[in-house]
């Protein structure tokens, strides 16, 4: 197709503000599904994604669409997720796009992360559309939004288009407004191949699987391919679009959309971000790539079965494969063995990484309390960055220690303010300023946006939970990195019978390390089984013991009568016992089950 | 009908030693062997009883009896170079069972078996419905050994446990018993009562021993799953019961029942000198039994068998033998479940799990003759983390629980069974 009839564009839009309601409904318009086979949320394809009703990763369809002038556009979309954690996914997919719709919900009006993803699309010069979703809701405002959508992102109003993905209304219009509005792509398709990989998936027989945005020339069967900046060669297996299952076409031409199947084994041979080329006569200069993501939290991440490590370590290969935010190195811990300290974009994005790893690959998996990645200078001079308390250098080493602290957006209801002030008063913030999105008869049902700084430790346990509890629901945030500040830090240390438990170890603000440390001791208290003897477990701070429990010793195990001789039964019964007691992980001479160690690191969430 | 577990009988019968036995106790000059045989009927099931038991089958007694007999005449030929010196009926409540029925079942007993003429008679009974007359039959019939199930002496107890009977049916029984001549009696307890006090179990133990009796079987409660009792804790209804109070309980009975002149020989029982049960001996020594009745478990000829547990099929399933044996010849019982044979480890861990719940323990030369390999050698880790916790100790050539060690002696049991086969 010739690229003046090629429309490259991405959908953002808020989560529930009804993104894939209203991508279904493109599909269905233009027959890229057949009605028969359609089902709720057709892009999303992890069951995971179904189940939170999110989108997790950028998914691509390519639509056929016969707009008003009688012609045939050949329309990419690529879906974008909403949440906070995957501003990296998003900004990957908008890379590979001319424009993008963008759509808040006629009763929630817009969103802080609605705007993040705004400015991110402004930065790459993408064609904005504005679409009101939801408007058929006995409680949309789509006029107030509108004014929204005006006042504070600079739309005119007679660009606003209004739509329901649910019941299809606007829908066309959205279509055609892609086509009329958004730029086709511009790439020079007698130069040299430049693809731009946007993402990436492994599949058993066909190798990487690269998803591309084809800028410059033309790829197809015939010729060898190259990676500009990792370097890596192949023969391309296969290279076709999404429809959105796979659909092969043997080429794509500059301005398309679609996958090369690479046949490469090697998973961190193919990098999201990098271009490919022809490997002989290809491109010399990539196209500008991705930022990597930068990772701001960090928990140790342990197999349950030790034997399962190798296969965690594939796994977590073949995951980063298109989750290129993903970091992780190799860590040992004397109560949870060998596993992987890991980065993430954010605490979402680590249930999300945990939970696929456990269902895409089979595993049973633990994770530590999770860090942020503190500055420490020490006191002659050096400087280092550490992720885990282990790393945390001696009191006397510390000269100062410095924290990661974010600016954190929250779009309220007015009369919400107070609440949110004092949620943020509670966890070390300052407030910034607000803002006014409009202005409604009831002063409190205005909305506002409110900025906060805040320590990010301190929006990683349960922040945006009390967040939504304390605001009915209204609430939504986001936030981004914004400096590093001194901090007055601890680390807290649980001590069972005598010996430090790396695995429950924590940094924690110094004022909080008391009570943290006595919330921890009592918790484990009714977690541990008694032993055959007294087992002390202690919270220490800096060699001092804020809190200690004791679990008495055992006095009383043992079998009743020998019902008529049943020497197999009682034999069984001791079996069953001997079975509980191999689940358990030794600290010391102590058992501890593994639940134990679950429920208190879920203490830290 | 179905054959599960194979036909055990012919290979018993070309088995004529008992294999695998540790000391062989003779009888009569022969062999001795335990005879168990059980009555599954009650009145009304306990709340806290897990044992094959039923109430509401009394339609099934008629035929019960006839069954009993003729599985006792279908084991006959296998014991027959046996000495039979304890007999046991247990429940179930065996004290049902009508005079006229315990009579054809002792008449089978002792016309098929070789039964010695000391031999240790017992019966267990439920004091609710014992009467004078039926225990002056009972000794009549040559039942020299009553255990009576009294498991408390306060009334909201036996209400928690749902037995049936008041303290003063059990005083009056016990009377009856010792007037109709049974000197040597029994006394079932369990203590570790929910929401029991150290001093109300004093006050049953303080009772019980105003009967002098010449055994007295200390259970602690264990709630076990699948009984009423289960599923009110699991409900929340009721709390658990408190371990450390039972591990109080226990430590002051001992102390009481040895200055009464108890000999505590097992983790649960104590009696009167040369008083202990030789039946339950049976049982931890790792002798031979064999077992008659509804679930009755056996262990003969190294292997570990058991009935079918409902009484109907179990009187389908001897029904059943008695007919093949007919037409077929063929004896072998039918429906007998868990057919298992021991292997060396395991009839070594068996050997220790079940001697070291006797205070005598376990002798370590004995165990060597027997097993061909040391105890030191074959548990080698469990001794070393045992000893040093303080839960067994080798005293005089013999390995035993310590006093601590006795009511946690699961924790010490576990460490012995082998590993299970990797998967």
């Amino acid at each position: 197709m010739e690229q003046s009839r090629i429309r490259n564009f991405s959908i953002i839009a808020h989560i529930d503000h009804g993104k894939s309601t209203l991508a279904d409904r493109m599909l269905e318009i233009t027959g890229a599904v057949d009605p028969r086979d359609m089902r709720d949320q057709m892009l999303d394809s992890m069951d995971l994604e179904r189940e939170k009703g999110i989108t997790i990763k950028a998914q691509a369809v390519r639509m056929d669409f016969a707009a008003a002038d009688g012609q045939h556009y050949e329309l990419n979309l690529i879906d974008t997720p909403g949440h906070v954690d995957f501003t990296y996914e998003v900004s990957r997919a908008l890379a590979a796009c001319e424009g993008a719709v963008l759509v808040v919900d006629a009763t929630q009006g817009i969103q802080a992360q609605t705007l993040a993803n705004v400015y991110l699309a402004m930065n790459l010069n993408l064609r904005l559309i504005p679409v009101v979703n939801k408007v058929d809701l006995p409680s949309a405002e789509p006029e107030r939004v509108a004014k929204q959508l005006t006042d504070i992102i600079g739309f005119d109003l007679d660009e606003v288009l209004y739509a329901s993905g649910k019941s299809g209304i606007g829908v066309r219009d959205v279509l055609q407004a892609v086509v009329e509005r958004v730029p086709p792509p511009a790439g020079d398709r007698d130069a040299p191949l430049r693809a731009m990989i946007f993402d990436a998936k492994y599949d058993t027989f066909k190798g990487v699987m690269a998803y591309v945005r084809v800028v410059d020339g033309r790829v197809d069967m015939s010729r060898r391919l190259r990676l500009i900046q990792h370097g890596s060669r192949f023969e391309p297996v296969e290279v076709g679009y999404f429809h959105p299952a796979l659909t092969t076409t043997g080429f794509l031409d500059a301005g398309e959309v679609g996958y090369i199947a690479t046949g490469l084994k090697g998973v961190q041979q193919t990098r999201v971000g990098d271009t490919i080329t022809f490997d002989v006569d290809g491109a010399t200069d990539p196209l500008a790539g991705y930022q990597p993501a930068k990772a701001m939290v960090f928990a140790g991440i342990y197999p349950t079965d030790p034997d399962q490590y190798s296969a965690f370590r594939e796994a977590l290969e073949k995951l980063s494969l298109n989750d290129a935010a993903l970091q992780w190195e190799p860590e040992t811990s004397t109560a949870l063995g060998f596993g992987f300290r890991c980065g993430f974009l954010g605490l979402l994005h680590m249930e999300i990484v945990q939970e696929r790893l456990e269902r895409e690959f089979s595993l049973d998996l633990i994770a530590t309390a999770p860090s942020v990645e503190y500055q420490v200078t020490r006191t002659n001079g050096t400087e280092i960055e550490i992720d885990s308390p282990a790393e945390l250098p001696p009191t006397t080493e510390i000269e100062e220690v410095r924290e990661p602290w974010v600016k954190v957006s929250v779009t309220v209801p007015a009369r919400y303010i107070g609440s949110v002030m004092g949620l943020v008063a509670e966890r070390r913030g300052e407030f910034d300023h607000t803002e006014y999105l409009d202005h409604a008869e009831d002063e409190g049902e205005s909305r506002v946006l409110t900025t906060y700084h805040l320590p990010l430790a301190e929006i990683l346990t349960e922040f945006y939970d009390q967040l939504k509890s304390r605001t009915a629901g209204y609430a939504a945030m986001d936030y981004q990195l914004e400096a590093y500040r001194a901090a007055r830090v601890s680390k807290l240390e649980i001590l069972v019978n005598g010996e430090p438990v790396d695995a429950l170890s924590s940094i924690v603000p110094t004022e909080n390390a008391a009570h943290q440390g006595r919330k921890l001791v009592s918790a484990l208290k009714e977690l541990i089984p008694r032993q055959m003897f007294d087992v002390p477990l202690q919270a220490v701070i800096g060699g001092r013991i804020v809190a200690r429990e004791t679990v008495k010793a055992m006095r009383k195990n043992v079998l009743a009568k020998c019902y008529g001789g049943d020497i197999t039964r009682k034999r069984k019964l001791l079996e069953k016992q001997k079975a509980g007691k191999k689940r358990m992980k030794m600290l010391g001479s102590v058992e501890v089950p593994q639940e134990a160690f679950m429920a208190v690191l879920k203490m830290h969430e | 009908m179905e054959r599960a577990g194979g036909g055990c009988y012919p290979r018993y019968m070309a088995s004529t030693s008992p294999v695998g036995q540790q000391t062989v106790r003779m009888s009569g000059g022969k062999p001795a062997l335990a005879l168990y045989l059980h009555i599954p009927f009650c009145s009304s099931k306990c709340g806290y009883c897990d044992f094959n038991s039923y109430e509401g089958l009394e339609h099934l007694v008629p035929e019960y009896t006839p069954a009993l007999v003729h599985e006792l005449e279908l084991w006959a030929p296998a014991a027959r170079t046996f000495g039979v010196d304890t007999v046991f009926f247990g429940g179930g409540t065996p004290s049902l069972t009508t005079l006229d029925d315990m009579s054809a079942i002792v008449a089978a007993v002792r016309e098929q078996y070789d039964i010695a003429p000391d031999a240790e008679w017992t019966l267990e009974a439920n004091p609710t419905e014992l009467t004078r007359e039926h225990l002056e039959g009972l000794r009549h019939l040559g039942i020299n050994r009553l255990s009576m199930g009294v498991q408390s002496m306060r009334p909201d107890e036996l209400e928690l446990l749902e037995r049936a009977h008041t303290p003063e049916r059990v005083v009056q029984a016990v009377e009856d018993a010792r007037a109709a001549g049974f000197d040597n009696l029994n006394l079932d307890l369990i203590f570790g009562l929910i929401g029991q006090r150290p001093e109300h179990w004093q006050e049953t133990l303080e009772r019980v021993l105003q009967f002098r009796p010449e055994h007295l079987s200390c259970y602690a409660l264990t709630v076990e799953p699948g009984t009423a009792l289960y599923y009110r804790v699991q409900k929340g209804q009721l709390p658990d019961p408190d371990p450390d109070i039972a591990a109080e309980e226990y430590e002051w009975t001992r102390e009481r029942l040895a200055r009464d002149g108890y000999q505590q020989y097992e983790i649960s029982n104590w009696a009167k000198p040369g008083r202990a049960c030789r039946h339950n001996l049976v049982y931890w020594r790792a002798e031979p039994y064999l077992g008659f009745g509804a679930g009755a478990h056996s262990f003969f000829a190294g292997q570990r068998f058991a009935n079918v547990d409902a009484p109907n099929r179990y009187e389908e399933a001897v029904a059943a033998t008695v007919e093949a044996r007919a037409t077929t010849g063929s004896a072998a019982m039918q429906q007998i479940a868990g057919g298992e044979t021991p292997d060396h480890t395991t009839q070594m861990a068996d050997a220790m799990i079940l001697g070291l719940r006797l205070m005598e323990g376990v002798g370590l030369e004995e165990f060597t003759t027997r097993f061909g390999a040391r105890v030191e050698d074959a548990f080698a880790d469990a001794l070393a983390k045992h000893t040093r916790l303080g839960l067994i100790e080798v005293a005089d050539g013999r390995l035993r629980l310590t006093s601590r060690g006795l009511l946690l002696s699961n924790e010490v049991f576990v460490d012995l069974l082998p590993d299970p086969p990797e998967e």
